[in-house]
């Protein structure tokens, strides 16, 4: 069932329960105490009747019966019995001459005092001892409010259930609609976006509840959405791009070597050309695959436990092969006095690709200017911190450096795919690791890795 | 040999230069290091009856800086043995006199090209704790001077070219 009438379901038959419960109760309580106020007026004339009808004491008797009259009022139907009681057997004979119920007359007998109600007509009589003789005394009236005004309750109470039941049924309904509305917008709202307008957002609501998070929630989601397909649509374009660059160099110039003889020393030089060309490619592949493997966690890569600033100067050696002008400096002032802090989880040669991707970075963007690589332990953590003093990254450009093939616009003099960044941090990401890049422009930039001790 | 320094700080990277400079300068005694932060509490009864350093600590501490100081204490592990950090909220040089008494500070180590940056709140105590009896002595080292590097964890790692 919908929570909607779930919501109006409950409220309604609680409402429902309540008055129940409320109404019953006062009917009960004052039926109740209608009862035993009865009972006790009846007791009180029948103590009164025994007393002026048996005292032989004239004079109080005349004041009491004055007494009686004047305070007492009549009750409906009241009647007064007084009977001599001889032997139990008289109780029978009284009981059927004057109607009386014989439970009541034995009970007087049994317990000298006793109450019954029949019907509408209530009992109360008591066994009165005097000069050795024993009396009974009974009266009996109608009890009106019982009989009229008990009954008048019931049905009020009776008729204001139902009416509240009805109020309550369209209050619920009501309510349940009224929180649910907003609800309901949204889910109609979002019916309508797909693929091909993933701009559209909903309506930002002024208030401050469930629903207005919700709906930022939501439109912080498609923003997301949004960007991951953009980067991915403009992954595709680049990537054709990227590729379609070099086939194109090598098709236009073996077309345009085709057309007439050439010499050897010419074949020889376009022949090296399109090796160029096609290493190129072959490159720009392997990057690829190698970020879609990293991205996408495809084959199983292993991990062993290895020493961080061992990796450094591994890479370190490299460059200094690739690249003998660098001038990269690692930086040990702040190393840890326990080399055993300098541990990681990692794959040997996705580091070495990772950390040579950034000092490669360094060194091309700043002219082989200096580059500076810190290497320290923190909380738990390995952190490496490389600077170099490079043309540096425009500010409004820095989200985008992750981008697959994205080159800032600074970087036109310089070779490179736009591979680099994107692989480095998703071979960190995959050794649960940080990078974060800032960077501020013609002074440098710095790239700070973090990566959990093991 | 055991020695107990002081380092009045901000809660800012850069500022723990002072401490890597002093244990840098006490290569073989086992120190103990109170970085001393002074904020002037507001006089509303529920923050005093409230009152919790820890808390307050806690509030200023940030990720780089914990980061920042985690790589300090296992740089020189062997010999920086405590590193504590304490409040103090008065501007009271009798008050000082006896904070220092307390914890046993024989050293103070005070930045000298360096501003404190404190918040609002907070007091300078450099002048005060300079006419304490306490020794002190002054560091310097170079900034790093990008602009908004003021509190980045690289403030600590000075390289220089």
């Amino acid at each position: 069932m919908k929570t909607r009438s779930k919501i109006a379901l409950i409220l309604f038959t609680s409402y429902v329960m309540v008055l129940l419960l409320f109404g019953g109760a006062i009917y009960y309580f004052q039926n109740k105490f209608s009862y035993t106020d009865f009972y006790k007026r009846l007791q009180t004339r029948a103590g009164i009747a025994a007393k002026y009808n048996l005292e032989t004491d004239r004079f109080n008797a005349e004041t009491l019966m004055k007494l009686r009259q004047q305070h007492l009022e009549k009750l409906p139907e009241e009647k007064e019995y007084l009977f001599e009681i001889n032997s139990i057997a008289d109780l029978k004979t009284i009981a059927s001459r004057y109607h009386l119920p014989q439970t009541l007359l034995n009970d007087i007998y049994k317990n000298k005092t006793a109450l019954l109600k029949q019907g509408d007509t209530f009992y109360s009589g008591i066994l009165y001892a005097r000069q050795n003789k024993n009396y009974i005394v009974i009266v009996s009236a109608n009890n009106y409010y019982v009989s009229h005004h008990l009954s008048f309750l019931k049905n009020v109470i009776l008729i204001g259930i139902i009416l509240i039941a009805f109020i309550s049924i369209s209050f619920s309904l009501y309510f349940s609609k009224f929180v649910f509305a907003p609800i309901q917008q949204v889910t109609n709202k979002v019916k309508r976006i797909s693929t091909e307008n993933m701009h559209l957002r909903l309506e930002e609501p002024n208030a401050k509840n469930e629903i207005s998070e919700l709906i930022l929630t939501f439109n912080n989601l498609l923003n997301r959405i949004e960007t991951a397909f953009e980067t991915q649509k403009n992954f595709i374009s680049n990537a054709s791009h990227e590729f379609g660059t070099p086939l194109t160099a090598i098709i236009g110039e073996t077309e345009v070597t085709l057309t007439k003889q050439r010499t050897p020393e010419e074949y020889r030089e376009v022949l090296q050309n399109i090796l160029k060309q096609a290493e190129r490619l072959d490159q720009i592949t392997k990057s690829l695959l190698f970020l879609a493997q990293t991205g996408y966690g495809g084959k199983r890569i292993s991990f062993e436990r290895l020493r961080m600033d061992e990796i450094l100067w591994g890479v370190k050696e490299v460059m200094d092969k690739l690249n003998p002008q660098n001038k990269i400096y690692i930086d040990l002032s702040l190393l840890p006095e326990d080399p055993k802090k300098l541990k990681i989880n990692g794959n040997k040669e996705l580091l070495h690709l990772a950390i040579a991707n950034v000092f490669n970075n360094a060194c091309k963007y700043s002219y082989n200017k200096p580059v500076s690589a810190s290497i320290a332990s923190g909380n738990e953590k390995i952190i490496i911190i490389i600077k170099d003093e490079g043309v540096g990254i425009p500010e409004n450009e820095i989200d985008f450096i992750y981008d697959p093939f994205f080159r800032a616009s600074n970087t036109q003099r310089f070779e490179g795919y736009g591979i680099g960044l994107p692989l480095t941090r998703n071979i960190i990401r995959l050794h649960n690791g940080s990078l974060q890049v800032t960077s501020t422009i013609h002074k440098g930039t710095n790239v700070k890795i973090e990566l959990p001790m093991s | 040999m055991k020695k107990n320094l002081l380092i009045p700080f901000d809660f800012k990277i850069e500022s723990l230069n002072t401490l890597k400079i002093a244990v840098q300068q006490n290569p073989t005694t086992e120190i103990h290091v109170i970085l001393l932060y002074a904020k002037l509490l507001n006089n509303s009864i529920t923050d005093l009856l409230f009152y919790s350093p820890r808390e307050i600590i806690k509030s200023m501490l940030n990720k780089d800086f914990e980061d920042a100081l985690s790589i300090i204490k296992n740089r020189y592990e062997n010999n920086l043995k405590k590193v504590e950090i304490k409040l103090i909220h008065s501007k009271n040089l009798s008050t000082i006199n006896r904070f220092l008494k307390s914890n046993h500070v024989e050293e103070i180590f005070i930045p000298r090209s360096y501003k404190l940056e404190m918040s609002n709140n907070g007091l300078d105590l450099i002048p005060l704790l300079k006419s304490s009896g306490v020794t002190i002595r002054e560091v310097d080292w170079k900034q790093t001077l990008y602009n908004n590097q003021s509190n980045r964890l690289e403030s600590i790692f000075n390289t220089h070219h």
